[in-house]
């Protein structure tokens, strides 16, 4: 087919790394474009992935189906469980349990946001937990799961889901898929990188064995020292660690112990949190910390000695700096992943901005004519949604009353952005949300740090108190049932992945343990 | 308030504005909170001011259910007509656009539909975006039925609003906020006690005092809490949006035609055309410092195709907003927050807007957040109205004139700058926070006005064009098919009539 005559065709795309960047784009390209340009991947086995992500956020599901994905055949591959939220330990104060849940709570009153008819009911003495009138948090509790159903007026239609598997399983399952639809993979490494004349482009990439390779669009998936955008483009860094101090982060996998719970958890600790993430076969398990209070020894020890089951393989460190380059997208040459920027996984991101910037590389697609506009709007939408969940990460440090080490003193007390700030004094006064358009987390997951962090509105919404109380009460009750007897309506999580997409190798695979 | 909570409301005007949130509050409110309206002088009859009939937007039905007014019984008693989108005649010379609610086409592969269509036009295909969009091709035809709900079906792919005989409906509004206990205090307002930046009460002709916990400025444009009486300053957007006076008459019009409002360009800004029941109001918005009033209405007058109009009314509302539409004790909503001429059927709909979010944000304590938070959303959603109302005469094509040569050399905000620039790019339609309308909104000024995108989205070149061809022809028929199946407009209200006539 020929191409439109008023521009040029990009002939080739470069992809610089594979990892779970490098190939969920290269998938993304292959399955967008359909082989009308030639797309390359460079990766070399010398150079391990870093793979932080294995627990995702619902809008993966998204990704999987625009792909075309068949889901039983990508839980079985990837050795997936399914997750319904994330369970935060410790975090306002030390043994205090709540969960983020991919789902709303309850249901509004004539307008009134459900959170604050709760809090009604709350102030006038009713101890129960916000987390009774959501179905995914009352379904977690008990192990339970099966995809929601798509009447509206169920409460079964009421939670979202997302996925818990092995990154590097998954990058080699998309590697199958891109190559398979004419990605050509190259290994080695790259020694040099050529750049145009003037430094705002990259030309060429030099290999190891001599081979020079040429594109049009460059796509860094180098990981943290962003090969194209940073060492050759000088993108420039902006750094968070000031408000996410944590810099460091050891992982290791363990046998199973428990039930395969469907949400990931993450505990807070002296300097840092735990994350625990179960798999088919096997736990993720990881300790993100902060160097300056906790030597990576240490972090190892306290994360061995709470592995619920026997090691996977050693411990691995991990070190990382928080923030995100000034520009992901520089000329011919766009950064993905790691190499565009880092934000610890407390929040199940990583994965998902790879999949942000995918999304908007494919809208916003260049041409030969190299629009700047194309990049300009890369870079602002980036730049908001990396925004958006820094400062949802960074609520999870402050809203706290932890006092125990000089990590929660620092965390407690710094100060934090001005979006932040305000959001957060929206809330703690008046119960009331900033609402943004941008940004993957609403509503019902802000307030679930909030409350679940212990920041309860000084002054709830005076209109809650309109609605009688007998009227109040009977809906709180009536939505109560119904989230138990909905929850207790699902199968078994375990018993529901064994029926509908076990990974036929599963429990002997053991030693897949690169992705973490 | 001594407990920090609010136990009275002093609302002030008389305009349907006033009306929506006295009833909106006192039905929020479950009577706990006493709600006063005081009148302006000169205004101890309630008129709905600003127009002779509305124009709404969809939002407005959830508006209506919100505080129970019910959409039959509008329909009956304000002459209601459907409205399915707006007809913007002229802004390209010789030609018209609907802007409708409604979607145009669907999302094939993934892609918007859209950019399939700018990849046939750049192809040097004649591509027609109305003919995919069910809203527009039933207004097209005259026909309307209500959409059914069943998500899969191609009528839910339009929605629809509804014109209403503005006194009429504020007298419904009225009717529904004094059966909920709202008050009108006996007399006109004649002045109003500050102390410091705040209000401390009312002052009525009688030299009665009216004092509240909260005091609600709705009185138009005039704004005579938030402006006059605590000097809260107005950002004035006239340089770009100068039609701020408007003439307006009533013709009958037994014979009902299609389910649209018409915004037509004019010599020295824009004419309105509403239908209702049986008449139709006629509105000429224009600069007042290039036409004066008598030669206004000379020019209404002779575009009115219709006998009997009613005779002229003139009223002015500059475009432009509060710097803080929230202060102190005092919250000002509708046009004496901002205002933005109306091309957009923005007026109920912003007004409406400012409501819910005084209500989601209702104060309490000393309201501080709750102020910020206001002045924040209500600042940022009148900007963006105000860039689309900018958007229309940014992209008008008109052959000559010195007003339309003074829009043109005006230029626009750097917001709508970089949002046409992106779209006219590869058509991406950059939305940013608070819009008040939806995404479909700019698309039709965009195609309505023939400005296509230097290029598709390259995603959208990769299909066979020719299964995108057949996809299309499918979508018409299924549309084409669908209108078919509706009644004519005319013949859907006769129906509703007599409907209500056997239920009644």
């Amino acid at each position: 087919m020929r191409a439109s005559p008023r521009h040029g065709p990009i002939g080739t795309v470069v992809i610089v790394g594979g990892g779970t960047a490098g190939w969920m784009t290269a998938a993304a390209l292959a399955w967008g474009f359909r082989g009308r340009m030639a797309v390359r991947l460079i990766e070399s086995e010398q150079i391990g992935t870093v793979g932080v992500g294995e627990a995702t956020i619902p809008h993966i599901r998204g990704f999987n189906e625009r792909l075309g994905l068949d889901e039983r055949d990508f839980v079985a591959r990837t050795r997936a469980t399914f997750k319904l939220g994330i369970e935060f330990r410790g975090w306002g104060r030390p043994g205090d349990s709540y969960v983020h849940p991919f789902g709303a709570y309850g249901s509004a009153i004539g307008g009134i946001a459900f959170h604050h008819l709760w809090l009604r009911r709350r102030l006038a003495g009713d101890p129960t937990p916000i987390g009774d009138y959501s179905l995914p948090i009352v379904a977690a509790s008990l192990n339970r799961f099966s995809p929601p159903v798509s009447d509206r007026r169920s409460l079964l239609s009421t939670f979202s889901y997302a996925y818990q598997f092995d990154a590097g399983l998954y990058a080699a399952y998309l590697r199958e898929y891109a190559e398979r639809r004419g990605v050509v993979r190259t290994e080695g490494k790259i020694v040099h990188v050529e750049a145009s004349p003037e430094g705002d482009a990259v030309r060429a990439v030099k290999l190891a064995d001599g081979q020079v390779i040429r594109g049009d669009l460059f796509i860094d998936c180098s990981g943290f020292r962003g090969l194209l955008i940073e060492q050759t483009l000088g993108a420039g860094y902006e750094d968070w660690s000031h408000w996410l101090p944590c810099d460091s982060a050891v992982a290791i996998p363990c046998e199973t112990a428990g039930p395969w719970t469907p949400y990931t958890r993450a505990t807070a600790d002296a300097y840092g949190w735990r994350w625990r993430i179960p798999l088919q076969h096997r736990v993720g398990n990881g300790y993100v910390f902060c160097s300056r209070f906790l030597q990576a020894d240490a972090a190892t020890d306290v994360l061995l000695r709470n592995l619920e089951g026997r090691p996977v393989g050693e411990p691995r460190v991990l070190r990382f700096v928080t923030g995100k380059r000034r520009r992901q997208w520089i000329g011919n040459c766009v950064a993905i992943g790691l190499a565009s920027g880092f934000l610890e996984p407390l929040e199940s991101t990583s994965i998902h901005l790879i999949q942000l910037a995918i999304t908007h590389l494919l809208e916003l697609f260049p041409d030969g004519r190299w629009d700047p506009l194309d990049a300009a709007e890369f870079n602002r939408v980036m730049d908001i949604e990396y925004e958006r969940v820094r400062d949802f990460l960074i609520l999870h440090y402050h809203a706290t009353e932890r006092a125990d080490t000089a990590f929660w003193d620092h965390c407690r007390t710094m100060p934090v952005p001005d979006s932040l700030a305000y959001s957060l004094e929206l809330f703690r006064e008046r119960g009331a949300l900033a609402a943004y358009r941008e940004g993957c987390f609403l509503e019902p997951s802000w307030i679930a740090v909030y409350l679940g962090q212990r920041i309860v509105p000084r002054r709830p919404d005076p209109l809650a108190d309109a609605i009688p109380t007998e009227h109040l009460t009977a809906h709180l009750q009536a939505l109560r049932r119904g989230v138990q007897e909905a929850a207790r309506s699902m199968p078994d999580h375990r018993a529901f992945i064994e029926r509908y997409c076990r990974a036929p190798t599963a429990g002997a695979a053991a030693g897949s343990a690169s992705g973490a | 308030m001594p407990d920090g909570q609010v136990h009275s409301i002093a609302v002030v005007g008389s305009g349907t504005e006033a009306w929506m949130v006295a009833a909106a509050l006192a039905v929020a409110c479950g009577g706990r909170s006493a709600i006063h309206i005081v009148l302006p002088p000169a205004d101890t009859a309630v008129s709905p001011k600003r127009s002779d009939a509305e124009s709404t937007l969809p939002p407005l039905r959830a508006f209506n259910k919100l505080v129970g007014l019910d959409e039959d019984r509008l329909l009956r008693s304000c002459a209601g007509t459907f409205k399915l989108g707006t007809e913007f005649v002229g802004w390209r010379e010789g030609r018209s656009y609907i802007q409708p609610c409604g979607e145009f086409g669907a999302t094939l592969g993934g892609i918007a539909f859209h950019q399939h269509l700018t990849r046939l036009h750049a192809a040097a295909a004649a591509v027609d975006p109305e003919l995919y969009c069910l809203a527009a091709a039933a207004a097209r035809a005259e026909r309307f039925a209500r959409p059914g709900i069943d998500p899969s079906s191609v009528e839910s792919t339009m929605s629809y609003a509804l014109h209403l005989d503005a006194r009429a409906y504020c007298g419904e509004l009225r009717q529904l906020a004094q059966r909920h206990r709202v008050v009108v205090a006996q007399g006109a307002l004649r002045d109003v006690a500050v102390a410091g930046a705040a209000i401390e009460a009312l002052i009525l002709e009688d030299g009665g005092r009216v004092t509240a916990d909260l005091y609600v400025d709705a009185s138009g444009s005039e704004a005579r809490l938030i402006g006059q009486a605590l000097g809260v300053p107005f950002e004035d957007w006239s340089a770009w949006l100068p039609c701020s006076r408007q003439v307006a008459a009533r013709c009958e019009q037994p014979h009902l035609g299609a389910p649209l409002t018409r915004a037509q360009a004019a010599d020295f800004g824009w004419m309105g055309h509403v239908p209702l029941q049986g008449s139709i109001a006629c509105h000429y918005a224009y600069d007042p410092a290039m036409l004066d009033d008598r030669a206004a209405g000379e020019a209404l007058l002779a575009w009115i195709d219709a006998p009997a109009p009613t005779a002229l009314t003139y009223n002015s509302a500059p475009s432009g907003r509060r710097r803080a539409p929230w202060q102190a004790n005092c919250v000002a909503l509708g046009s004496a927050a901002g205002w933005v001429e109306p091309l957009e059927s923005t007026a109920l709909h912003l007004t409406q807007s400012m409501i819910v979010r005084l209500l989601g944000l209702f104060p309490s304590g000393d309201g501080r957040v709750e102020r910020l938070e206001y002045n924040r959303l209500v600042g940022n959603e009148l900007e963006r109205a105000r860039d689309l109302a900018i958007a229309h005469y940014a992209t008008a094509q008109r052959l000559g004139g010195e007003f339309w040569r003074q829009r043109a050399a005006a230029g626009v905000p750097d917001t709508l700058a970089y949002k046409m620039s992106q779209y006219r790019s590869r058509g991406t339609l950059v939305i940013y926070d608070e819009e008040p309308l939806p995404e479909v909104a700019w698309l039709a000024l965009y195609l309505g006005q023939g400005i296509w995108p230097q290029r598709c989205a390259a995603l959208a070149e990769v299909p066979d064009m020719e299964a995108v061809r057949a996809q299309l022809t499918r979508m018409r028929a299924t549309i084409d098919e669908a209108v078919a199946r509706m009644p004519a407009h005319a013949e859907y209200v006769r129906r509703q009539r007599l409907q209500a006539r056997l239920d009644g």
